[in-house]
């Protein structure tokens, strides 16, 4: 005799059958309910939610070209020594909490400028480090800082120009 | 034996459990991370991020208290094959990604850690899919 009431498959397909209700409920129970499908709105409406929470102000990848084209800031890469020597934002300055860079953050926070905008950068929308390092260099009291929203990614989808090499700084 | 294959279920239907709530509480969020492995085309990151966690939750609750416990344990396996290799993909593709496995919003983490973590995980999921499909010995004690 089986002790099992319902082959494999219709367990499977009861619980995938009960996920989908249970996420269409949840979602329609939300006050501000994710869209099932993306379209241009929601994307950005996502966008402005994820900065929310980084608590810094960000711009936008075209921003930030207008920006590096009128030497209005100085740029700042996140990400580790490795991927910024592999390309970065011609004249960024490498500074990153990663502990294989071989400098505390005290160190490579005295290269910058206290009286000029940084614009922090890391991969994309999703990485975790322009965000880091900017409540990092606040906390140093640096306050003149923004996050490059898309990171390098937005930047190359603005066709911003790239450098390879350890050579970076251009305060 | 049977004493360890129930503390299995409970711990692998845990992590799940685990793992879905903070991803049930913020979509929006989730959908960011989903979207960052750049491995699902853009239509699905949405339901993915919406459904997925909601998966993770009741299979992880169904194998917990061992109802429909074969589906969920074929389930949730096929999951963390699926997470290792997203993880792999990312980690390979030298992506610079934060895991969202468990907590969203984690602080930087390190993929390599998040993948031996995984790879533990689906050791576990497949000591418990094999409980599932054991054949309970005459006169044995019936825990799950």
């Amino acid at each position: 005799m089986s002790r099992h009431r319902f082959g494999v498959g219709t367990e499977a397909f009861l619980l995938l059958a009960l996920s989908l209700v249970a996420a269409i409920a949840a979602n329609g129970l939300r006050p501000s309910p994710l869209p099932w499908w993306r379209d241009g709105g929601a994307a950005a409406m996502e966008k402005s939610l994820f900065l929310a929470k980084a608590g810094t102000p960000s711009l936008k990848a075209e921003e930030a070209l207008q920006l590096w084209n009128a030497r209005e800031a100085v740029f700042v890469d996140a990400r580790s020594p490795a991927m910024f020597v592999a390309g970065h934002i011609p004249g960024a300055v490498n500074v990153t909490l990663d502990p294989m860079a071989g400098e505390d953050i005290l160190t490579q926070a005295d290269r910058l400028p206290k009286d000029r905008r940084l614009v922090i950068y890391c991969d994309n929308l999703a990485c975790p480090k322009s965000k880091d390092l900017a409540e990092a260099l606040k906390q140093l009291g640096f306050t003149n800082l923004m996050v490059l929203l898309d990171g390098l990614e937005g930047w190359q989808a603005v066709s911003g120009p790239l450098d390879m090499g350890d050579k970076g700084g251009r305060p | 034996m049977n004493a360890l294959r129930f503390l299995a279920r409970i711990v692998f239907g845990g992590v799940f459990i685990a793992a879905s709530l903070s991803k049930i509480a913020d979509p929006a969020l989730f959908a960011q991370y989903v979207d960052a492995y750049r491995i699902l085309p853009a239509i699905l990151v949405n339901p993915t991020a919406l459904i997925l966690p909601w998966v993770e939750l009741l299979c992880g609750a169904a194998l917990a208290v061992g109802v429909l416990g074969r589906g969920a344990a074929m389930i949730l396996n096929i999951l963390a094959v699926g997470f290792l290799a997203a993880l792999g993909h990312a980690w390979w593709h030298g992506l610079d990604i934060s895991c969202g496995c468990f907590t969203l919003g984690e602080k930087g983490g390190s993929l390599s850690l998040s993948l031996l973590r995984d790879a533990g995980v689906l050791a576990l999921g497949l000591f418990v899919l094999s409980g599932q499909f054991r054949r309970p010995r005459r006169g044995g004690l019936l825990l799950d």
